[in-house]
């Protein structure tokens, strides 16, 4: 057997190890904790629900509706006065935009137009970091309610803060408590490699 | 408790078709620790074939945002078909390397 059969054989012993460890033990609950912030609701100066996508048509994906009515039970218990809804079009369709059917959905939930703002140019978490602070400095919010998914929250509140806005977490879920079946933990460590990956990978491009 | 029943399920189907194999086959040991050994080589190879698909992804992702006007997210690459094509590609090229 050749050197490189060896290393293949190995990576696959490795990978099928990893497969059940991580789907059938508690360990992608325990690195998913250790991504996630804990939530620390207070009222605050304004609530800014992120961006996650649109599908073709204008629906908002699951991820983008659970942040939505996260935002919206959050402004209905009167933790701010004020919700910023993100999110750009689809490449493929230049309207509507993810902001503006989130808008749609806050007015007919009873929020009044006068207390939404939209940004709706940013592509990434790093540009959402910028364009909303500037939107909010002119309405001199300083503190806000930060909602994201959870294992996307260290990232965006840390590139928040560095924005100087004193952010509070209030995440939309609670998937590194609430992963329990096989797939939905294989799921959750995917998600808690990405996102390491991806905090590294804003530390080497200097945005944290 | 799922899981368990899963796998249960499996090991009692894989019981069954061990079984069948050795009355109609003349199946021995060696021959399934090959097949086992198969099986492992293909999901080695298979998991080099999704880093390195992630790895090149990645790499041309950055660049196109880099270098033109053009917005390619990267959770894209967290996607079913890539694994599944990784899982093709990896079978294919392992029993390629296998007979050469």
């Amino acid at each position: 057997m050749s050197y490189w059969q060896r290393i293949i054989r190995g990576i696959g012993i490795l990978t099928l190890i990893l497969f059940f460890v991580l789907g059938l033990t508690p360990v992608s609950n325990v690195a998913g904790r250790a991504v996630a912030v804990a939530p620390r609701v207070e009222s605050t100066e304004a609530i800014v629900v992120l961006a996650a996508g649109l599908f073709r048509g204008g629906q908002l994906v699951d991820e983008s509706m659970r942040r939505f009515m996260k935002g919206v039970e959050l402004y209905k218990k009167g933790f701010a006065p004020l919700i910023v809804l993100s999110g750009r079009a689809r490449g493929d369709e230049p309207v509507p935009t993810e902001a503006e059917v989130r808008a749609q959905l806050a007015e007919v939930a009873g929020i009044p137009r006068a207390a939404i703002l939209k940004e709706e140019t940013a592509n990434t978490t790093q540009e959402e970091s910028i364009r909303i602070p500037a939107l909010l400095k002119e309405r001199n919010v300083k503190r806000i309610l930060l909602v994201t998914e959870s294992l996307h929250m260290r990232r965006s509140k840390m590139v928040f803060e560095r924005a100087g806005l004193q952010v509070l977490a209030a995440p939309s879920d609670d998937f590194p408590n609430s992963a329990r079946s096989a797939g939905d933990r294989i799921w959750l460590s995917m998600r808690v490699a990405m996102e390491s990956t991806a905090i590294l990978y804003y530390r080497l491009a200097g945005y944290l | 408790m799922t899981e368990v029943f899963v796998l249960l399920l499996v090991t009692i189907t894989t019981a069954i078709a061990y079984w069948a194999t050795r009355r109609t086959h003349s199946a021995r040991s060696p021959s399934v620790r090959a097949a086992i050994r198969a099986l492992v080589d293909f999901v080695g190879a298979s998991a080099v074939f999704f880093i390195f698909n992630v790895a090149v992804g990645v790499t041309v992702i950055l660049l196109i945002r880099t270098f033109t006007q053009l917005f390619i997210p990267l959770y894209g690459l967290a996607s079913l078909v890539l694994a599944v094509l990784s899982a093709a590609q990896g079978f294919v090229f392992h029993q390629w390397w296998r007979h050469d």
